[in-house]
């Protein structure tokens, strides 16, 4: 009788480790898909870069951010200038990135595909608008 | 009885032998332990220091753009990057390339051997402002670094 119990316990103890084991490499495996804090970080300075940067792009007499400024004002025109600009900072990112103009009467203009990802700081413009960049993690 | 005195003494020798053996094994695997991880520490911190500069050379003084002292965009000046372009040697950002590709390509820093077998590359968008047109546009930044 007492070898029977022991013989349970033993196969109890290994059920147990198993389960643990097990546990541990379901952990293992879903951390891998994260995104590193120094990634992160790394994909929010080129975010920021492509935004600061975008902001005072010569464009004719104006610039990016002022033409940004005329299409909430209204001027239908300003859109393809500012996509050309766009797309050609994209071509400098290997990353899915998204520009997002946001006016202050509350329309936006997206340009790109990366719907959640590291968000670059909001650069503000005359009249309230603004506008941010967004990089998908590869 | 003096048979079995010997024996237990015999055995408990053999037992601290045994002992002092894994504890010795333990400090070495120890010790190799926290070497590797300060070593991956190391390494991680390079690399972390690569990637910034795309943010640290556009903010360099030497390069940034400015008017009447005031530097309200965040732009490289491309007469300044020019002009840094031939007295890089002074400085030091270790075995590293960094370019600015744009209307016209400028190294900036270049202490790449030609031999060299691992390069890492990273790039970004920056700003740059000609002061001989007074425009700005769009170049790529890019970093290259022998590890």
């Amino acid at each position: 009788m007492g070898k029977l119990g022991q013989v349970e316990t033993m196969g109890l103890v290994i059920i147990v480790i198993l389960i643990v084991l097990l546990g541990v490499f379901f952990l293992a495996f879903n951390l891998r898909g994260e995104v590193s804090s120094e990634d992160r970080v790394f994909l929010g300075i080129k975010a920021g870069n492509l935004a600061n940067s975008l902001k005072s792009v010569s464009i004719g007499t104006s610039s990016f951010g002022g033409r940004v400024v005329d299409w909430c004002n209204g001027d239908g025109s300003a859109e393809s200038d500012l996509e050309e600009i766009v797309l050609s900072g994209f071509e400098m990112i290997d990353e899915k990135v998204s520009v997002i103009f946001e006016c202050y009467d509350g329309r936006s203009l997206v340009f790109g595909d990366c719907s959640t990802g590291i968000v670059s700081e909001d650069i503000s413009l005359s009249s309230g608008h603004s506008f941010f960049v967004r990089i998908c993690p590869k | 009885m003096d048979r079995k005195g010997q024996t237990g003494i015999n055995e408990t020798i053999l037992v601290m032998f045994v002992f002092f053996v894994i504890l010795m094994l333990g400090m070495v695997l120890f010790f190799q332990f926290s070497m590797s991880s300060s070593r991956k520490e190391i390494e991680e911190y390079q690399e972390f220091k690569f990637k910034q500069l795309i943010s640290v050379v556009p903010s360099m003084n030497e390069l940034k753009y400015s008017k009447l002292g005031i530097d309200d965009e965040w732009c490289i000046d491309l007469l300044k990057a020019r002009a840094f372009s031939s007295i890089s040697d002074s400085y030091n950002f270790g075995r590293k390339k960094i370019s600015i590709y744009s209307s016209e390509d400028i190294v900036l820093y270049d202490k790449i051997s030609s031999r060299a077998t691992s390069i890492r590359v990273v790039n970004s968008p920056v700003c740059i402002y000609d002061p001989r047109t007074e425009l700005f546009s769009l170049a790529e930044l890019e970093v290259k670094w022998e590890n």
